[in-house]
């Protein structure tokens, strides 16, 4: 995991140099006490810090590996995050259309195309699969605890 | 201890509601055990929503009894298939599996659940007679003494999960900045809300946790499929022989006191406690060269070594309000978010909800026993289900239950983001506990160490001036610094033999 230290740890560093940036706009202190920016800054310094030196970790491996003519462990299996992709793309799509078609439509649908488009079931087991869920989280949730949720045009 | 609140937990796990609960927690918390690829952690952030319409009581009796009842369930696939259930069942594997291969299967999960019996039931002793002084002695501390306690709690973990420490430290850090959000409690600064009104109120740690731990884990399993084996192994002969006893009763006295310690200690927890018990038994044992081809005790040390680390690791929860693990870090959320407030106080304040728990524990142990020896075979038919149709239940669980958290939309979307983030953080060894406990430590820490700065009129002298607080922060430094001191005297020592050789 030698390049995916170097990357992991300066993407790592960009998100702790931007929140020490943003913490540098806080109150750094009061009069006796830390103020509210004491502990943002401190945290991004130190996160920051050791960003780099995970970086510095990787990119020290990654050289001693190409001396040493080793291989780099396998890339990432294209298909899988194909899966992962698509699977996060069903995530964010379902959360836009919550207001339009209800919690647990929304839901409903995300399961069904997960199930059939991603996992690649057949139709029958999809669809016991998403309603059977839903049906049952709806019970719970809304039935038994009480749970306001948004509905659609279906009323539920 | 108070025969008295003893009494009062007992009146309260025997009634119907609360058996039926710790039944269902038991129940459940075997089922996600068994699983590979859901853990404690995700199985109790997952549940945590559908216990809200209960009191706390029964909440926590739910909670816990998946957690320890995970702990009994890990052991089923360790030893039919050689796939742990989850991590503090690796070294069941070694053992048991073998055993399963020799016929021996039924031996080895009868064993298991025996120890793990044993071992659960004299660690609810031991958790009973050790939180309530600790408590009583916690009361006396002040914001410099639980700044450094939850500092230790901190570093322990960060060090201790496996894998990179510098990726436990700048993932702690990581969760510590993400509890800085919100409105400041003293000045009233929005920090790093983007004019966001729903994280004016801090970012809520279930939607964290259950990004992290369950949709990153179901992203990672959708990534990379799990298929479990078939099961080939007869499940017969559930009861241990004369022998089977006579070899493994040291092993699981020895796996109990082991796994409690280890329990107790922040971020230690139940996978270490296993590690221990196993390394401990090999090196007692008469037979240590037949340890890895079946030899009971090597069942029987790791398991109850894991249940006992399940119930030592409430004793810091309980008793200083300060969790140890990822999954104790979701139950102290739990606490919080049913109007409790964590801490030494909680045992006098809320007797119940401790002294409920701890007799439910003995219910809840007994229960396990009789599911898990004559039920074992139903709980390895759970295995013949394909993981890829339990994925689209759990994820609808976990949706609904973040968005039921606080009715919030909002809240989903950050379930969705941490998953991704929580996917990306598996696939390259970041660990996730350290990051949801600090998330969860976070705004404790930063009050705390505002409020001894003010009694210190600023200086920071106060945390090395009081005794307490400066040993904790000593050996904080030490559990920090200790494995990479152990790694670089390992280097040299590689080194010189590889010079002398």
């Amino acid at each position: 995991m030698t390049r995916a230290d170097f990357y992991g740890g300066v993407i790592l560093a960009v998100f702790f140099g931007a929140a020490l940036w943003e913490g540098l706009t806080f109150q750094y202190g009061t009069e006796f006490a830390p103020g509210p920016g004491f502990a943002p800054v401190w945290l991004s310094t130190l996160g920051l810090c050791v960003s780099l030196a995970i970086a510095a970790h990787g990119l020290l491996l990654m050289r001693r590996t190409e001396r040493s003519a080793e291989t780099e462990p396998p890339a990432l299996e294209p298909r899988g995050v194909a899966r992962v992709v698509f699977t996060l793309i069903g995530l964010t799509a379902m959360i836009f259309v919550v207001p339009s078609l209800g919690l647990a439509l929304a839901i409903a649908g995300f399961l069904l195309y997960l199930t059939l488009v991603v996992q690649r079931h057949s139709l029958l087991v999809a669809i016991c699969a998403s309603a059977g869920t839903v049906v049952f989280v709806y019970l719970v949730f809304v039935r038994f605890l009480d749970v306001p949720v948004p509905t659609g045009p279906l009323g539920f | 201890m108070n025969p008295d609140d003893l009494l009062l937990g007992f009146s309260l796990a025997i009634q119907p509601v609360n058996l039926l609960f710790a039944f269902l927690g038991v129940l459940l918390g075997t089922i996600i055990g068994a699983l590979p690829g859901i853990g404690p952690s995700a199985g109790v952030a997952v549940l945590l929503p559908v216990t809200f319409g209960m009191s706390p009581v029964t909440a926590m009796i739910m909670l816990a009894g998946i957690y320890y009842g995970a702990m009994y369930g890990g052991t089923i696939t360790s030893v039919l298939i050689n796939t742990p259930g989850e991590s503090s069942s690796v070294m069941t594997t070694l053992d048991g599996y073998q055993m399963a291969l020799k016929g021996r299967a039924g031996a080895a999960l009868g064993m298991a659940a025996l120890g793990s019996f044993i071992a659960g039931t004299l660690s609810v002793v031991l958790l009973m007679l050790a939180a309530p002084p600790l408590a009583e002695w916690a009361v006396t501390f002040g914001p410099p003494e639980y700044f450094a306690l939850m500092v230790l709690g901190l570093t322990t973990l960060a060090s201790l999960t496996s894998g990179s420490m510098l990726k436990g430290l700048v993932m702690a850090l990581a969760g510590l900045l993400l509890g800085t959000i919100g409105i400041d409690v003293m000045i009233g600064e929005p920090r790093y809300t983007f004019d966001q009104v729903e994280l004016y109120d801090r970012l809520d740690f279930l939607p964290v946790a259950v990004g992290l731990f369950a949709i990153g884990e179901i992203l990672f399993n959708i990534y990379q499929p799990v298929y479990t084996d078939p099961i080939k192994a007869k499940l017969s002969g559930l009861l241990p022989t004369r022998q089977d006893w006579k070899d493994s009763w040291g092993a699981i006295a020895r796996g109990t006191v082991i796994g409690f310690f280890v329990g107790t200690l922040p971020g230690a927890g139940a996978t270490i406690a296993s590690f221990l018990a196993y390394a401990t038994e090999r090196r007692v044992s008469k037979r240590a060269d037949k340890f890895g081809t079946g030899v009971i005790e090597g069942v029987a040390a790791p398991e109850s070594a894991n249940n006992a680390a399940s119930t030592g690791a409430l004793v810091p929860l309980m008793a200083l309000g300060i969790p140890g693990s990822g999954t104790t870090a979701v139950m102290l959320g739990a606490l919080t978010l049913y109007g409790l407030q964590p801490g030494p106080l909680l045992m006098s304040t809320h007797p119940e909800v401790f002294w409920g728990l701890v007799a439910s524990m003995y219910v809840g142990n007994v229960m396990l026993l009789i599911l898990n020896l004559p039920l074992a075979p139903a709980f390895a038919s759970v295995l013949r289900i394909p993981y890829s149709v339990l994925i689209p239940i759990i994820l609808g669980i976990a949706l609904f239950g973040v968005y039921s958290v606080e009715n919030s939309v909002f809240n989903v979307g950050v379930a969705i983001l941490f998953g991704g983030i929580g996917f990306v953080m598996r696939m390259y060894a970041y660990p996730a506990a350290p990051l949801v406990l600090a998330l969860v430590l976070g705004p404790m820490l930063e009050k705390a160490l505002r409020q001894s700065m003010q009694m210190s009129l600023g200086s920071v002298d106060i945390f090395f001036t009081r005794p307490v607080s400066a040993a904790i922060l000593i050996f904080a430094l030490v559990s920090l610094f200790y494995p990479l001191l152990l790694a670089l005297w390992a280097r040299r020592r590689d080194r010189a033999l590889a010079g002398a050789s």
